[in-house]
């Protein structure tokens, strides 16, 4: 009896309360304060991946551009050592001269009876001096400059893609061997070594899956075979060459040089063939290099996870993914200005700079420049193809 | 009197008013907070633009940036979503890759026992490469910078900006705001000219000869 009359006030109580208009604001309070929260929960979510997006575009330009400038690099590298090729050789094609001279003085005392010691001695002496000029010319230019170019043209791309790495991942893209970004790790021997070592084996482990698959090949097309003169002079068909080779001609009649013949009249390939054309700059151009950059997302909020689809739903912890393409624009070996010689102009620094560049230049895979010069293929692509098929 | 206050308390009429001025402050703060953080959120974003000009003006300038802090003020906050938005740009740690640390190498071992040793290591680098050891490798990896850009960005909030503060373990008159990561540009500097070789100089000398 007791117990029912205590379960009837309970539900007196119950039916008063919900008719009652008291606490009503306390209910309306807490569903809206809910949905706001809500949506500024969903609001901080999207502004987090927005930052992300952000930073993973920060570390795709700095990456893109940091390969350009090393192409860039390359190319202006080039320039200055064809620049310093062609000082030198201007200078012994010089000298080359004064011994083809001295020659020619020599046969004619060797006529003469009385004066055949002399001439001989003069020849002689021309014959040396032809000789270190040509020595000259091996060790400076052979030995020094052409290996030094070789290195920055076959090897600036490499460089780039070591330090673009790098670039990426100091503008906080994803590390593949974090290590060495742990600045709170102490300065001792052990640590510094271990950072270094960690640093080696993340620039290369990145390095190696760079998704990019590219050859570099460097081929020259050879100038005629038997221009008789040095081929780095300034303008070889140009007014007064003629005298030049005339000179060059009667060097080699020197009898003390005969031998020689074959390694004195030296040519150094040209690193582009004198056929192409300033319409065809495109055409020769660096392709533009196209680098994208991963970060991981972190964890949402449950909310945000609910609009995305879920717990089960492959989105709840969406990456953040970047690209951007730069190129090499401009260079030496894509100008020339008048009165330069085709593929040595007489001034330093011409120039390449690296740009960002539209998505646009990377429709079709580049092959350039097949016969001579630079040939550089890209399987962009492919690469890009697959990148935003997903 | 008694009955006086039971029935105001018991007396149900105008509670929703009373309760609605009860929770009033709650939503004022709430109200506060939503406009508040969007407009955190956007400084936030705009910091990271911010740090991105700095970063890239100092990488195409060698590292130097000859504007003050206004100038980046009057691209990025010259509306009235950023009124009272102050930057101050932090101290410069521009980081070195790979390879230009190769070129440290040298230094590191010269403040060490290999003092003398790197003299004559350098000279018969020299010799051995035709003088082109500076011109052409070190001149040109010294120059693989990142240069750095950050900036703080304070902000004045509608709420005390303690109730952000708070959060970030500061006590600061106003919000500050900072990016989770700071921008870093490779430098621009292409090599268009990184010098003479001593074989370059001695061709110059003969040329002028």
């Amino acid at each position: 009896m007791i117990i029912e009359r205590i379960k009837i006030n309970r539900l007196k109580k119950f039916v008063k309360r919900v008719n009652s208009e008291r606490g009503v604001a306390f209910y309306y309070t807490v569903i809206i304060v809910f949905f706001i929260l809500a949506i500024l929960s969903v609001i901080y979510d999207v502004s987090k991946f927005s930052n992300k997006k952000i930073i993973a575009q920060n570390a795709a330009d700095a990456a893109a551009l940091e390969i350009a400038v090393w192409q860039c690099r390359g190319l202006n590298l080039v320039q200055n050592i064809n620049m310093e090729i062609y000082e030198t050789d201007e200078v012994l094609a010089v000298i080359y001269g004064i011994a083809a001279g001295m020659t020619l003085v020599g046969e004619a005392f060797e006529a003469s009876v009385i004066l055949a010691e002399i001439g001989e001695a003069i020849e002689k002496a021309a014959a040396e001096i032809a000789k270190v000029a040509h020595y000259v010319h091996e060790v400076i230019v052979e030995y020094f400059l052409s290996n030094m170019r070789e290195f920055y043209a076959k090897g600036s791309m490499f460089m780039g893609l070591i330090s673009a790495n790098e670039a990426a991942m100091h503008n906080g893209a994803h590390a593949f061997f974090p290590w060495h970004m742990d600045d709170s790790s102490g300065d001792n021997f052990l640590d510094k070594i271990k950072k270094a070592l960690a640093r080696i084996v993340n620039t290369l482990g990145n390095v190696y899956y760079v998704p990019i698959s590219f050859c570099w090949d460097i081929s020259v097309k050879q100038e005629s075979a038997y221009l008789p003169i040095p081929i780095n002079i300034k303008d070889p068909w140009g007014p007064g060459s003629d005298k030049y080779i005339a000179l060059m001609i009667i060097l080699r009649t020197n009898q003390y040089l005969l031998r020689d013949s074959d390694k004195l009249f030296w040519k150094d390939p040209p690193y582009r063939s004198r056929e192409v054309k300033e319409s065809e700059k495109e055409k020769i151009a660096l392709p533009p290099v196209i680098c994208a950059t991963y970060l991981p997302s972190s964890d949402i909020s449950f909310i945000s996870k609910y609009f995305l689809g879920g717990d089960k739903s492959d989105y709840k912890t969406p990456p953040v993914i970047a690209y951007a393409v730069a190129q090499a624009i401009g260079g030496n070996v894509t100008m020339k200005s008048s009165g330069d010689h085709p593929f040595r102009p007489t001034h330093y620094g011409v120039g390449a700079d690296a740009f960002l560049v539209p998505m646009e230049k990377m429709i079709k895979p580049y092959y350039i420049f097949g016969a001579g010069g630079v040939t550089l293929y890209l399987n962009i692509d492919d690469y890009v193809n697959k990148l935003f098929m997903h | 009197m008694i009955t006086l206050k039971n029935k105001i308390l018991t007396d149900t009429k105008a509670a929703v008013f009373l309760e609605t001025a009860l929770v009033m402050p709650l939503f004022m703060i709430l109200f506060c907070f939503c406009i508040d953080l969007p407009r955190i959120i956007v400084i936030k974003q705009r910091t990271y633009g911010v740090q991105r000009v700095l970063a890239e003006i100092r990488a195409r300038n060698s590292g130097s940036f000859n504007y003050d802090a206004s100038f980046l003020s009057s691209l990025f906050f010259d509306d009235n979503l950023s009124a009272n938005v102050k930057i101050s740009i932090n101290n410069y740690e521009d980081k070195k890759t790979l390879l230009s640390e190769i070129v440290d190498i040298q230094d590191w071992l010269k403040n060490d026992i290999w003092k003398y040793f790197t003299g004559i290591l350098k000279f018969l680098g020299n010799i051995v490469t035709g003088g082109n050891l500076k011109p052409y490798l070190f001149n040109v990896f010294s120059n693989d910078k990142l240069y750095h850009g950050s900036v703080t960005v304070n902000a004045q909030t509608i709420l005390p900006p303690q109730a952000y503060n708070d959060l970030a373990n500061l006590n600061a008159p106003n919000v500050i705001i900072k990016t989770e990561h700071d921008c870093y540009i490779p430098s621009f500097d292409s090599c268009k000219y990184t010098g003479e070789s001593f074989i370059g100089k001695l061709i110059d000398w003969l040329h002028k000869l």
